[in-house]
């Protein structure tokens, strides 16, 4: 079976690939902390605890986004994990990785749900006010 | 031989991304704790600030966390997790139960 790729080839793809997609989590968290920084000093001036739940909640999603990319690192590394010792370690860094994503996605729910029962509760005293100042 | 090559190239790889996160992560970090001070100062709201700061170190703590992992940085990572989520859980339970008595 010689057409067949090597193990140590394979082993050593599957390894530049996992630093590849790795690296892009990283530079998803690090752009998403970026726009955040920019955000926040821009929600600074307004003095209201409110304006940080958009900025809060696009970081939010960026760390999730590059949680996944991470996860998927974690994937490909036990394709080549070649001892008990590190598998364990994948196991634990999975999990945690599963673990935090699953609470951020939650708390991202919970504080659009907030964001919008606000908005909602926001919009009828405004079109109150409109309608009011219309008669 | 290019097989050793890459594998010795990837792993040089990795440690060179461990060091670049392992470098921006404590930036990141002390940006933070800069926001949380200054989101306090601007709305005088504590709860707000601290869940600004755990966002900013919990961003950190994921780019200090990719890379190589230790056994050290793993515990440090899931304590890190479980702090940030019950500080925010407490948050979130402490502003539900005052607003009902704001409004």
């Amino acid at each position: 079976m010689e057409f067949l790729p090597d193990e140590e080839w394979l082993g050593g793809v599957v390894n530049g690939l996992v630093v590849v997609v790795e690296a892009a989590g990283a530079l998803v968290i690090f752009a998403g902390v970026l726009i955040a920084v920019v955000m926040f000093l821009r929600a600074l001036p307004q003095r209201d605890a409110d304006a940080f739940v958009p900025v809060r909640l696009t970081l939010g999603r960026f760390i999730a986004l590059g949680l996944e990319f991470q996860l998927a690192s974690d994937v490909m590394r036990t394709a080549v994990a070649p001892s008990f010792e590190e598998l364990g370690k994948l196991a634990v860094v999975a999990a945690l990785r599963t673990a935090l994503n699953y609470f951020l996605s939650r708390e991202i729910a919970e504080e659009r749900r907030i964001l919008k029962q606000k908005e909602g509760t926001s919009d009828p005293a405004a079109t109150e006010g409109q309608e009011q100042g219309q008669r | 031989m290019s097989v050793p090559a890459a594998g010795g190239s990837s792993s040089e790889a990795v440690t060179m991304l461990a060091q670049v996160t392992t470098s921006v992560a404590p930036a990141i970090a002390a940006t933070g704790l800069l926001l949380a001070i200054a989101v306090v100062l601007t709305t005088r709201s504590l709860g707000t600030a601290v869940q600004v700061l755990l966002d900013l170190l919990l961003a950190a703590g994921l780019l200090r966390f990719s890379g190589a992992a230790s056994w050290e940085a793993l515990g440090s990572a899931a304590v890190l997790v479980l702090v940030r989520h019950l500080a925010g859980r407490g948050i979130r339970s402490a502003r539900s139960q005052s607003r009902p008595a704001a409004e």
